[in-house]
């Protein structure tokens, strides 16, 4: 009765504008007041345990390298270097995007501050080179969901909060489908360019190529210290955090020279603004979970997929539909936090990799947020390019076959996610 | 994700913009923390208990500080598509409705968050590291971040709803 009213409750509180952190927080509230009001005092406990915790403070953190980015204009020299690189190519420039989202994405972690960087200095670029722009959207769009599949993944620290599983293997589970999707977007979008006649092949210019390579060092420095970091046994995930947001603040500073006082203070309030809303949401979701958990949920939840008899690859399939289905009406991250401690149990009892689950679920918010009428990329996108997101919708229709295909593939295939992790570490 | 912005009384939008500025202060000192203990590891081979504790308690008061700027102008993860679609008068009843819902939420956190803060206070409960830091310093954040949350709230309440914006 508890667990069926807070479900019913948070239903009615989402779908009246209530932000879902709140309507989490509101709806398992009530439940226990009404049921269980001796848990009562836990709840403060559970709150404050969850706002306290030392891995989530590398979420706020990335938020702040990646906010710093943004203002650094950090973006900049990355887009001249790809563009160096493979705009020589036919349909080089479209693939040259999706390769500054492929770095970007190991600065941000997060797919909403990505297509904003990328979209500010990637769309004129391509419209530049040619490109119509509903398609070239579409590809920032695609492209910049690979941020929340390789380190600094803001979706893998989550899923290591709430799943009490370390942060270091859930990064390298993301290295490899982050690298296959990202390769393989290069050349559909090289394909789809060349065949729609988009952008004209520029000359191999070396010189050109050397410069851009030489004022892009510093921010392709970015991404390898996260790697590099957290691997050598060097720093934590939130130490690796607070070294690149130092190291982010010196290149903007004396290299690049474009960031000033103001825009520091506007990193700091947009930082502690967009990570005030998803703490709020990661407290709701513990006591959601706390509830479920007081109900005996997950537990009947197992106890059903065994009566069911589903295979492991049976119930993945199952689940890539739910999330899929759920896409459409939550936003990535509340999908996570309100699912993943009902699926975990399940998972586990079927003898699903941990790491595998993570990346499907990566994959899955990936969709999610080129989803209609709630997916982040649309909006954010949407605002930057100033076209309609219907236009974007239609544009983006073979990357929605691209990512139903690669959910498939890392489906169908666990070691293409648990190998790094597992040759990478000994522990493991 | 929407964008709300509500006319509020200049001292009320004072005590929120102080509240903000003292939360970005403890990030940035969170975070500049965190970076001194990686400099003290690696380059001096110290690791006080404290460089991982004092960062997550500045953190927390940060978020709760943050509550109520998060929620009057922030980004606010949320489903408002079904309500877009309602009347006018509809639309303006679930304002009202959905105001009064977060201040009902705000006003039970805040007396959850002052029985644990003053349980704590009077069993002088501290954290089990050499630091012992008085852990009701930290669980205050909770009432007064929800605090600040009812206040805008009723800030929501007395506010007309902007539905042509909605519509």
């Amino acid at each position: 009765m508890m667990a069926s009213t807070t479900i019913l409750l948070l239903i009615f509180l989402i779908l009246i504008g209530i932000p879902v952190g709140l309507a989490l927080i509101g709806s398992s509230l009530v439940s226990v007041l009404l049921f269980s009001s001796e848990l009562l005092p836990s709840v403060g406990l559970s709150i404050m345990s969850t706002s306290s915790n030392y891995i989530l403070l590398a979420i706020p953190i990335f938020i702040m390298a990646g906010e710093l980015a943004i203002k650094g204009k950090l973006v900049e020299p990355l887009v001249e270097l790809t563009r160096a690189l493979l705009a020589p190519v036919p349909g080089g420039a479209g693939a040259a995007t999706v390769l500054t989202c492929m770095f970007f994405a190991g600065i941000t972690g997060s797919t909403a501050a990505e297509a904003a960087a990328v979209g500010s200095f990637g769309l004129p670029v391509l419209d530049k080179a040619g490109y119509p722009k509903a398609f070239s959207t579409a590809i920032i769009a695609c492209a910049s969901t690979f941020g929340i599949l390789v380190p600094p993944s803001l979706t893998m620290i989550l899923y290591s909060s709430i799943t009490q599983s370390p942060v270091g293997p859930l990064f390298m589970a993301g290295m490899i489908p982050g690298l296959i999707m990202g390769l393989s977007m290069m050349v559909m979008v090289a394909f789809l360019s060349w065949r729609g006649g988009f952008g004209q092949p520029e000359r191999f210019d070396l010189k050109r190529l050397i410069t851009a390579l030489f004022s892009a060092i510093w921010v392709i420095a970015m991404p390898v210290l996260v790697v590099a970091g957290i691997y050598s046994g060097y720093f934590t995930p939130t130490e690796v955090a607070s070294v690149v947001v130092v190291y982010g603040l010196v290149i903007s500073i004396a290299v690049y020279r474009v960031i000033t006082l103001k825009d520091i203070v506007d990193v700091c309030r947009s930082t502690i603004r967009l990570s005030c809303m998803l703490y709020l949401i990661l407290i709701g979701a513990s006591l959601f979970a706390f509830v479920m958990t007081a109900e005996g949920i997950p537990q009947s939840l197992v106890e059903m997929v065994v009566t069911l008899n589903l295979s492991p690859l049976e119930f993945l399939v199952l689940l890539n539909l739910t999330l899929l289905i759920l896409g459409c009406f939550l936003d990535g991250l509340s999908k996570l936090v309100i699912t993943l401690p009902l699926i975990y149990p399940i998972a586990q009892s079927l003898g699903i990799d941990p790491l595998h689950l993570a990346v499907l679920m990566t994959v899955n918010i990936e969709l999610g947020v080129l989803l209609p009428p709630v997916g982040i990329n649309l909006f954010v996108l949407s605002g930057i390019s100033g076209l309609k997101i219907e236009a974007i919708v239609k544009a983006l229709v073979p990357f929605y076959f691209f990512l139903i295909v690669a959910l498939t593939m890392m489906t169908y295939f666990p070691k293409l996610s648990t190998w790094l992790p597992f040759v990478m570490s000994h522990s493991y | 994700m929407n964008t709300s912005n509500y006319k509020t009384h200049p001292f009320i939008q004072k005590i929120e913009q102080a509240a903000e500025l003292a939360a970005a202060f403890l990030t940035i000192f969170a975070a500049a923390i965190i970076f001194l203990g990686v400099i003290l590891r690696n380059l001096f081979k110290t690791s006080p208990s404290w460089i991982s504790e004092l960062p997550t308690y500045a953190f927390t008061w940060a978020v709760f500080l943050a509550l109520m700027a998060a929620f009057s102008s922030g980004p606010q993860l949320g489903l408002d598509m079904l309500v877009r679609r309602f009347s006018k008068g509809l639309q303006k009843a679930v304002y009202y409705f959905s105001a009064i819902v977060i201040l009902a939420i705000s006003l039970i956190l805040i007396w959850l968050g002052s029985v644990l803060t003053y349980q704590q206070f009077l069993s002088a409960a501290v954290s089990n590291t050499a630091l012992r830091f008085p852990l009701w310093i930290v669980s205050l954040a909770l009432p007064i971040g929800f605090l600040l949350m009812a206040v805008h709230a009723c800030v929501r309440i007395l506010n007309s709803p902007a539905v042509e914006d909605r519509s």
